[in-house]
């Protein structure tokens, strides 16, 4: 955490120096980290408060959540897409917390792969597309290893297939492929199997893992699903990591 | 290029909304350069047919009724003027050409123009282009014959060896036909001037017709004048003689300057048709902004989703400022097909009407500019739907999605 370098960022004419490179052997670590939201009644609440989180790299951890606890708002953390209130998350070496928004854009598109319960395909893209979409936002479009990550999840025959053609199984593994397409370090699944039947989910499961492996990628998924996180060595529950209400 | 290639993708996915809107654009624009080409091709064309004359002399009336009549065959004459007038204004040192003309019949419709053949001797309509007959041969001045204009020979499918009976009157009535008989001997080569829509005649022909006034039989309309070159003043001292000293008759110089006051005088309604022009362009923008802004709740999906693959704030609004402006670019390319469209029309009925030819395919200025600030203007107006694109909470947006 101590030795860090410095990356020149800009944003518009300012010029910020940031210090946001880290040493840290972890593809994540989390430190004091808390999020809270103004409810519709005007009173704060603390959704997310983690003292401490670690992965290390090519790790797979599962983790159990329910509704409502505050899981998709710890991912989005992770992700970059919300901003804490206090706290430390170094991801893939980078204190996350310190970039502008537009860094932590590019963070996300080339450290992390996301998979959603709901897929979140681009409906008007093909399954190639949908690869090639979330390159060219990440490392640049490489049009082979798309089509390598395409039949690698079984879709060599569907690449100029739209998701509405595909069955949903199909369909998230299309987003397996996508969350893979920038080699990312991390690939956090937000109950990934929550739309699938048993059989698919746990097919769905087994190549998201596979894949990550195979990627050197670690893994972060989280499901309500007791059948879903008995595959995995490495289980957190969330309900114990998080504790808003003990601040 | 993530940009172009998501446009791109939007563009198709929205086809029916886009197609509606690049509609919109086409006939906006390919209506306000038309109007403005038709504008600025009539004021150049008009102001610069003088048919090879400088001046026509008239009776007393205004000098745009005497240009109107005597070189567009429009009006109506102002009245005849004798046949002393007319020697005194050949015989005149500054003037190189006076060719009478008296009108007063028609052909269907086509004016007769009664003429002498020095029409076709001494006259250039156009520097180095002389009014000649390229099938058949002049008229003879003695015998009723007569040169066909090219336009009125086409609209009315004659052609030499044909023989025709004009009607009186500069308006067709079928009760109204002369008993003589004329025989065309030939067709006048297109000159895109008024002349193309006349049938010559010999001016001994028309002023003799039957049933014309025997006592003005030797009177005129009026005498086309084309000045010397080498006497510059000689139109201002023809002007004072004519107008300023005298009071019979009106010396109409210079013909192009007459004809640019007309347009003067009737410029505001261009304006108002350019107003309105303007005023389409706007609203056709503006439905491009309706159209993308209404669709924005549809896309805020997609636009989520490519925000959590890594997407900028920047990247998601320039994709519907582009798509803005490339619907208008689309619809700027069929522009140009709606102002082919129109401006064929447009010069077909004034070459129908007047025998001028505008060229449609002319360059001006409005074909570079309108194209380019319509663009600009929908890219103006593709920011609005672009701030609600560039706002979008990504993680509000995923909350609804999952």
């Amino acid at each position: 955490m101590s030795d860090s370098k410095t990356i020149t960022a800009s944003f518009g004419s300012n010029i910020t120096q940031v210090s946001s490179v880290v040493n840290d052997t972890k593809v994540l670590s989390i430190r004091g980290l808390t999020k809270s939201y103004r409810t519709p009644d005007g009173d704060i609440k603390r959704v997310v408060s983690v003292d401490a989180f670690s992965m290390d790299p090519a790790a797979q951890i599962g983790m159990k959540g329910e509704s409502g606890s505050g899981k998709t708002t710890f991912l989005n953390l992770i992700a970059g897409i919300v901003k804490p209130d206090a706290g430390s998350i170094v991801l893939n070496g980078t204190e996350l917390t310190k970039l502008n928004e537009s860094h932590r854009d590019r963070l996300r598109a080339t450290t992390l792969g996301c998979v959603y319960q709901s897929f979140n395909l681009l409906p008007g893209y093909t399954c190639l597309e949908n690869v090639l979409v979330a390159m060219a936002f990440g490392a640049g479009q490489d049009r082979a290893f798309a089509s390598l990550l395409l039949q690698r999840v079984g879709l060599s025959r569907r690449l100029d297939y739209y998701p509405r053609q595909l069955s949903v199984g199909q369909q998230q593994r299309v987003a397996v492929a996508r969350a893979l397409a920038n080699k990312p370090r991390l690939v956090l699944a937000d109950e990934p199997t929550g739309n699938l039947d048993a059989t698919n989910a746990i097919e769905t499961l087994a190549l998201l893992r596979e894949t990550c492996a195979e990627q050197g990628a670690a893994l972060l998924l989280v499901s309500h699903s007791p059948d879903i996180l008995s595959q995995f060595a490495h289980t957190e529950e969330f309900g114990v990591l998080n504790r808003p209400s003990a601040h | 290029m993530i940009i172009f290639k998501i446009v791109y993708k939007s563009l198709r996915q929205h086809l029916v909304s886009t197609l509606v809107s690049a509609v919109a654009i086409a006939l906006a624009g390919g209506l306000l350069m038309a109007v403005w080409v038709v504008k600025e091709e009539s004021n150049r064309v008009f102001t610069g047919v003088t048919g090879g004359f400088d001046a026509v002399l008239g009776a007393r009336s205004s000098k745009l009724q005497l240009v109107l009549n005597a070189i567009f065959h429009l009006e109506d004459s102002p009245g005849n003027i004798g046949p002393d007038d007319v020697e005194v204004i050949q015989h005149n040192p500054n003037v190189e050409v006076a060719l009478p003309i008296a009108v007063g019949d028609n052909l269907k419709g086509y004016r007769l123009v009664g003429t002498t053949t020095a029409l076709f001797e001494r006259v250039e309509f156009s520097p180095g282009h002389r009014y000649q007959v390229s099938d058949g041969r002049a008229f003879n001045q003695e015998a009723k014959e007569a040169v066909m204009g090219s336009f009125v020979a086409q609209q009315l499918g004659m052609k030499v060896g044909d023989t025709f009976h004009p009607f009186h009157g500069l308006q067709y009535d079928e009760n109204k036909q002369h008993a003589e008989t004329f025989t065309v001997t030939g067709i006048l080569a297109p000159t895109s001037t008024p002349a193309d829509r006349v049938v010559w005649i010999p001016l001994a022909g028309l002023q003799r017709m039957s049933g014309h006034d025997a006592r003005a039989a030797a009177e005129v309309s009026a005498v086309l004048v084309k000045l010397k070159q080498d006497s510059p003043m000689s139109g201002f001292q023809l002007d004072m003689l004519y107008n300023k000293r005298g009071n019979k008759l009106t010396f109409a110089w210079p013909i192009g300057a007459i004809l640019a006051k007309l347009f003067d005088k009737i410029a505001w309604f261009d304006k108002i048709l350019a107003f309105v022009a303007y005023l389409i362009v706007v609203v056709a923008s503006a439905s491009i902004l309706a159209s993308i802004y209404n669709s924005m709740n549809e896309r805020r999906r997609e636009i989520a989703i490519m925000r959590a693959l890594g997407a900028r704030r920047l990247t998601v609004f320039g994709v519907i400022v582009v798509e803005s402006a490339s619907i208008a670019a689309i619809g700027m390319v069929l522009a140009f097909v709606v102002y082919g469209a129109i401006v064929v029309v447009a010069s077909s009925i004034i070459r129908a009407q007047t025998g001028v030819v505008i060229d449609p395919i002319a360059f001006h200025r409005i074909m570079l500019l309108a194209p380019v600030g319509i663009i600009a203007l929908a890219a103006v107006c593709g920011v609005f739907p672009a701030i609600k694109a560039y706002r979008t909470d990504v993680a509000v947006s995923m909350s609804h999605l999952s």
